[in-house]
């Protein structure tokens, strides 16, 4: 019974979503005839008969692969990076006073600049891995330290009075206090690496990568190109999302 | 008045403590010799520092000046007035946490609490009567010379506190326990030394000597000594 309602859940969940993705490509549609210009608005059929060509394309697992590393790359060292800083940051006062401008900083600056002024100093194959260390970190640093900071006081006195080892500690007592955080500045995280490094991409013209595709497209004015890899850029941005989903559900 | 006053050795030595929250001064040279073996109940109305006395004895609290001799080398256990057990985890998890990885020990003292069958259960889903008998377990799941409890009995029923006072006795020999409550039932069953506190700052009214065991189990001596504690 429970099984049954559970199936009827999911087809109704999907049943939803299709309903949604087909009444907003219908609207493609229908904005696409009124306009009636395919350098402005592609058609969706151009579209998704171009999508399947690029996917068989050989070149394009090469630039997805090379897109992915760079952002996986930026990614986890942002995520080794901010859980130090976020580590340091709740031990040590002087580091938080000193590393919160910084991180406000980057928080708010728009990331153009950043990708700007990495490109006079970093190679721009390397442009699109620092922006998105770069815009992750602070999401990393930030929801670790709120997750320091609303662990029980209590429960570490009565670890200090039972003797428990730091690894206890860190393993029975932060990790609870920190994981829902760290969850969610997983999932944002991953958005932000994957967009900041797309940007950085087009920005910096990296060679084998989707965003150097996007740039070409627009320079060429390859409308259903552009809208190709723009929906290509969303159904991974979707599909990695399901997948750090799965991992994290399984670490918690 | 029936005081006795004890003869032992003094290993732990609490000399001229002095605490203040605010402007509040809660101990005021407070000095204060224990045994290293016994039950020492500490006994007085709610809020006028007992609390703040064992969580300096624990290492909890800071003293403001003062020093205590004789426990640095000693393991402490404690039970605490507001329980701080991880309300997410198990049972079985909460002891097996301090037991030194003795999972024995630790489905000993669950057993013994009489939360049997419940290792598994979420620790935010026991009572509150139950979650006091966790404390009491983990509290005794660890390897300690000296035991703190602060006020371990809430919320448990009587003849369960019995059992529990029981335990703790067969439990503890050898070794200090230093014991908060304000029922006098439980101080007398307990406990072989009460200290009656009187506040503010906090200090030692009597001491009653309550280390004979036949005399507790008779019931015209154990209201003798109801009727001394409350007189104070």
């Amino acid at each position: 019974m429970i099984a049954f309602s559970t199936k009827n859940k999911r087809l109704s969940t999907l049943f939803k979503v299709l309903s949604s993705i087909l009444f907003w490509i219908a609207l493609w549609q229908i904005i696409y005839l009124l306009i009636n210009n395919d350098i402005l608005v592609a058609s969706p059929v151009l579209v998704f008969n171009r999508i399947l060509e690029i996917i068989f394309e050989e070149e394009f697992w090469g630039v997805l692969f090379f897109s992915l590393l760079r952002m996986f790359l930026g990614f986890l060292l942002a995520v080794f990076f901010g859980i130090i800083l976020s580590i340091l940051t709740a031990r040590f006062e002087i580091i938080d006073i000193i590393m919160s401008p910084i991180l406000l900083v980057i928080k708010t600056t728009p990331v153009i600049s950043f990708i700007v002024l990495a490109l006079v100093f970093i190679n721009s194959t390397y442009v699109p891995i620092f922006i998105s260390f770069l815009m992750v970190v602070p999401i990393v640093w930030s929801s670790i330290r709120q997750g320091i900071k609303e662990t029980d006081i209590k429960l570490i006195e009565m670890s200090n009075v039972f003797r428990l080892s730091r690894y206890e500690v860190i393993k029975k007592i932060y990790m609870h206090y920190i994981m829902p955080y760290f969850i969610v500045a997983l999932k944002t995280g991953l958005g932000f690496a994957w967009k900041s490094s797309i940007t950085a991409e087009v920005i910096s013209n990296a060679r084998h990568s989707i965003g150097s595709k996007i740039y070409e497209a627009k320079i060429y004015m390859e409308t259903v190109d552009l809208f190709s890899w723009t929906i290509i850029i969303i159904i991974l941005s979707f599909i990695l999302e399901k997948i750090l989903i799965k991992f994290l559900s399984k670490l918690h | 008045m029936h005081i006795v006053r004890r003869n032992d050795s003094v290993p732990i030595r609490i000399k001229r403590i002095y605490k203040k929250f605010g402007d509040e001064i809660i101990l005021e040279n407070f000095s204060l010799d224990l045994p290293d073996s016994g039950i020492v109940c500490f006994y007085g109305m709610s809020g006028i520092g007992k609390t703040t006395l064992l969580n300096i004895i624990s290492g909890i609290l800071n003293k403001d000046s003062g020093e205590i001799i004789g426990l640095e080398n000693k393991k402490i256990s404690m039970t605490f007035q507001d329980k701080r057990l991880l309300f997410w985890d198990t049972v079985f998890n909460n002891v097996y946490l301090v037991s030194n990885g003795d999972k024995e020990k630790a489905i000993y003292f669950i057993n013994a609490v009489g939360l049997n069958g419940l290792y598994d259960k979420k620790v935010s889903n026991l009572s509150g009567g139950q979650q006091s008998k966790l404390s009491i377990a983990r509290a005794l799941a660890a390897e300690f010379d000296v035991l703190i409890m602060d006020e371990p009995f809430s919320g448990i029923d009587k003849l369960s506190t019995n059992d529990l006072i029981n335990l703790i006795k067969e439990n503890s020999k050898d070794k200090l326990v230093l014991f908060v409550t304000h029922n006098t039932q439980q101080a007398i069953r307990l406990s072989n030394e009460i200290l009656i506190f009187k506040g503010r700052p906090l200090h030692i009214h009597n001491k009653i000597n309550v280390n004979l065991l036949e005399e507790k189990s008779n019931y015209n001596s154990f209201f003798n000594y109801e009727n001394m504690i409350l007189d104070e």
